[in-house]
């Protein structure tokens, strides 16, 4: 299952590149919320806090896998939706 | 009452106090990305009491300092409650207006500024947007407001000692009544911010647990899929302390919550008996930039329109704070190699922090100040506005994450 | 043309300490003349008293020395990295 998270396309991805507090972890509850299980959320960000604090405590709010990747001045966000 | 000034100082070394003071504040609060509104929209959106818990141990120590300084003799107590506000219905109707404009536009007063410093365009149009909400607050509903604070119409008709709670529950302002009065109200402050705080953690400790196995909870990779770092649980101090000093790592809330509220501590003493000495915020930005920009153009609100007329000096020491802060919060963000000119991707949203700004701006200077100015200056004042202010923001809030939720 | 990223170490010093040098000149002249409009007209919630006014021109003359010298050092030091970095990459 690491491998799918790190590998895998994602299948939901949202870009709010430019948007800070609240907008990123808003925007990803609502489409977790409507995501089926086994599908990985991708959050494109550039918001420091959103990939240090809110998106972490969002999937750890909800007991998701989340991973980071850093790429350049983006950061992807990917949670698995488990349950 | 008299002001009685604690040191002799020049006055300017009182506005270099001020400048520090701001500088500091916005510092702290980009490392730390210390917002208010986020706070409580966390409550909301993830669940997470982590960041209003320390909101609440932020104003507990700030009672904590102030109070027992004064109790201690340090400070009078008249410049502990000189500069109290008034308590009425604009304080509650205020702030929960100025709760949803900031959670609309993404900011409360200090992460607007803080982020527009960083680069947020978003933040620079909500502070526009709070110009000219001040402006319209001005013109259309102070005179009104001002009327029922004269006849004391739902509201006191004198802040100072009549909304300061030593006085109000004890009827006197000795240090005993002084010293009672802050363990009653900032204990209990930072304790409960300490319970929330260990609630939430409890909580995802459990959430954890029930992930699959062999699935890192989080990982840092390069695209290319090699490991660049973990989720450490334990660093050395000294690296941890290295990392934060060299702007490597983001402060974590906890530290720049003493931080902050050190430095509430510091402008308090530093000003105390010469100034409003706290960290005021509203006293200077939105309403009195736009004055500022209209002077420019030889237009003078002060001479006369309503607010602009009556309010405020020309500058005090809070106006070189609010610089400072902006100041201090782009050097953090530029050292640190955060400073990004950070544009939105639906442009509607620069529609909406527009009228948040808006509304932030009627919200502030109705409610007589922000959640800087007012509410968590008024829990180091000893008084009860901020309480009003704090549950009047949460309701504020609680309605634009339901409407953002719909947009 | 440079990448934007070379262009905002550079010019975001810069604008700082512009900044700093413009807010001293306003306060120096503009807010100075609407002080004195404030005296002129006896609107005294408003007037800042001479000493008050006179020790925040101190405070911000010398803030400002220290954000421009600050400003300046950072453009600098930035400009200096950039162009090393372009000349190791050739």
């Amino acid at each position: 299952m690491s491998e799918e998270l790190k590998t895998k396309n994602p299948d939901v991805v949202i870009d709010v590149r430019g948007e800070s507090c609240p907008v990123p972890e808003m925007e990803a509850s609502k489409k977790l919320k409507k995501m089926k299980i086994g599908e990985v959320l991708e959050v494109l960000t550039d918001h420091q806090p959103a990939v240090d604090v809110t998106l972490p405590s969002l999937a750890k709010n909800l007991g998701y896998p989340f991973t980071v990747i850093k790429d350049g001045d983006t950061y992807k966000v990917r949670i698995l939706k488990v349950k | 009452m008299v002001l009685s000034p604690v040191f002799s100082e020049s006055w300017a070394e009182v506005y270099a106090f001020f400048a520090l003071g701001g500088f500091i504040l916005g510092w702290v609060a980009q490392r730390g990305n210390y917002c208010f509104v986020n706070a409580m929209t966390s409550i909301f959106t993830t669940r997470s009491f982590e960041r209003f818990g320390a909101l609440l141990i932020l104003f507990g120590l700030s009672a904590l300092g102030c109070g027992l300084l004064v109790a201690f003799g340090a400070i009078p107590a008249v410049d502990q409650y000189y500069f109290n506000y008034f308590a009425g219905w604009y304080i509650l109707v205020g702030s929960f207006i100025f709760g949803f404009g900031a959670a609309l536009a993404g900011g409360c007063n200090l992460s607007m500024l803080y982020r527009a410093a960083s680069g947020y365009v978003q933040n620079w149009i909500e502070l526009f947007g709070m110009m000219i909400g001040t402006y319209v607050f001005a013109v259309g509903i102070w005179p009104f407001q001002q009327y029922t604070m004269e006849k004391g119409i739902f509201s006191t008709t004198m802040g100072g000692y009549v909304e300061y709670l030593p006085y109000d529950i004890f009827h006197s302002v000795s240090p005993m009544a002084i010293y009672t009065t802050t363990l009653m109200l900032g204990l209990p402050l930072v304790l409960l911010g300490i319970y929330l705080q260990q609630y939430t953690k409890k909580k995802w400790l459990a959430n954890l647990r029930m992930a699959p196995q062999g699935l890192p909870i989080s990982m840092t990779i390069s695209p290319q899929g090699q490991v660049l770092g973990e989720e450490k649980t334990k660093t050395s101090w000294k690296k941890e302390v290295k990392d934060l000093l060299l702007l490597k790592k983001p402060y974590g809330t906890n530290l720049a919550t003493v931080l902050l509220a050190l430095d509430i501590i510091l402008v308090y003493i530093a000003g105390a008996g010469y100034t409003f000495n706290y960290l005021v915020i509203t006293s200077s930005d939105g309403g009195r930039f736009f004055e500022y920009i209209l002077m420019l153009f030889g237009v003078n609100l002060f001479t006369n329109t309503p607010w602009f007329n009556d309010s405020l000096p020309i500058v005090d020491p809070s106006t070189l704070m609010v610089i400072m802060l902006c100041v201090g919060a782009f050097t953090a963000s530029f050292l640190s190699g955060d400073f990004k000119i950070r544009i939105p991707r639906e442009k509607k949203r620069l529609l909406i922090g527009f009228l948040g700004g808006m509304l932030v701006g009627i919200g502030v200077r109705m409610a007589l100040g922000c959640n800087v100015g007012l509410m968590w200056t008024n829990f180091a004042q000893l008084g009860y506005d901020g309480i009003i202010f704090l549950f009047g923001m949460l309701g504020g809030v609680y309605l634009a994450v339901k409407v953002q939720e719909r947009l | 043309m440079l990448e934007s990223r070379y262009l905002r170490r550079l010019l975001a010093p810069l604008i700082l300490s512009f900044f700093a040098i413009g807010w001293y000149k306003f306060s120096e002249s503009t807010l100075a003349n609407a002080n004195q409009i404030a005296l002129n007209t006896a609107n005294f919630a408003v007037y800042v008293q001479q000493t008050q006014y006179d020790g925040y021109l101190t405070a911000t003359r010398y803030i400002c020395y220290v954000v421009v010298y600050v400003g300046l050092a950072l453009f600098w030091y930035n400009l200096v990295k950039i162009v090393e970095a372009k000349e190791r990459n050739g």
